[in-house]
């Protein structure tokens, strides 16, 4: 299975709901992208950042054991290039903000909240 | 060892302090020194080149702007100032610099003023390092014509666009 089909099934296995014409543009854009391998699950949320342009947070959630590639400064580089030009092909003037969390940083992340 | 090597070196010795259970206040302020290490490198070349007196440096420095700086590096990672640059192109290894600068302000504003958002180690040492990358591919790029532009850009960005 390619690194990309294992990322667009992570964002299928994401939890269904009405979703807007901009919402499925941006999923589509962030399925044509080369994500590397050992990412566990992709999710993002839309919004303005702290200047007030709008934005859209990158959640990506790797495995443990494919951590130091797929959270890597290089990798991370790559991605928002790629992440960028895919946006802007979809017509989106969202900037992508990413942000790497293991899948065990992500569990004592929820454990913490209950 | 300048202030902003200083604070690199600040930022990648918090980002993994504790061995076990990193602990927020640690993450938050390795995230913020990293990006004043970029705002640092970029400044303090920026007023190298544009400024012949080094005694008046320090103070031209602070007539930079965090908002204005962000703008021209949107502008220059998103390869939309070609204008600026005599119509060449904006070399990939400027845009993920700037890029860099982008992303990195965002997450030092959260990391500073929003305390319901956590951060794990594995997010701060990937931004810590994302800025060490910002460090050498600047080195590879600072006397590129279209860079020397960009660190024009961070001071003028308003002031060109009137």
């Amino acid at each position: 299975m390619t690194a990309e089909r294992r990322a667009g099934d992570a964002m299928a296995k994401r939890k269904s709901y009405t979703e807007s014409s901009e919402v499925r543009s941006i999923r589509s854009a962030l399925k044509k992208v080369r994500f590397p391998k050992g990412i566990a699950n992709l999710d993002f949320d839309l919004g303005n950042d702290s200047t007030g342009d709008p934005a859209v947070w990158i959640w990506i959630v790797v495995k443990d054991a494919a951590a130091d590639v797929a959270a890597s400064a290089e990798t991370a580089t790559r991605l928002s290039r790629d992440i960028r030009q895919a946006l802007h092909k979809a017509g989106s003037d969202r900037w992508p903000y990413l942000s790497f969390r293991t899948v065990s940083e992500q569990k004592e992340l929820q454990a913490a909240r209950r | 060892m300048s202030l902003a090597r200083d604070l690199l070196e600040q930022a990648q010795h918090l980002s993994r302090r504790e061995r076990h259970r990193p602990r927020q206040a640690s993450l938050r302020r390795a995230i913020s020194a990293a990006y004043y290490a970029l705002f640092h490198l970029l400044i303090e070349e920026a007023t190298a080149i544009l400024i012949s007196r080094p005694q008046l440096r320090s103070k031209f420095a602070r007539a930079f702007d965090h908002g204005d700086m962000k703008l021209a590096s949107r502008a220059f990672a998103n390869a939309q100032a070609a204008h600026l640059a005599g119509g060449a192109s904006i070399p990939p290894d400027l845009q993920d610099v700037a890029a860099a600068f982008v992303e990195l302000q965002e997450l030092r504003h959260e990391a500073d003023y929003n305390p319901d958002r956590s951060f794990t180690r594995s997010e701060c040492v990937n931004l810590v390092a994302r800025v060490d990358e910002a460090f050498a591919t600047w080195q590879t790029i600072r006397n590129d014509p279209v860079a020397r532009t960009y660190l024009a850009a961070l001071l003028l960005w308003r002031k060109w666009g009137r």
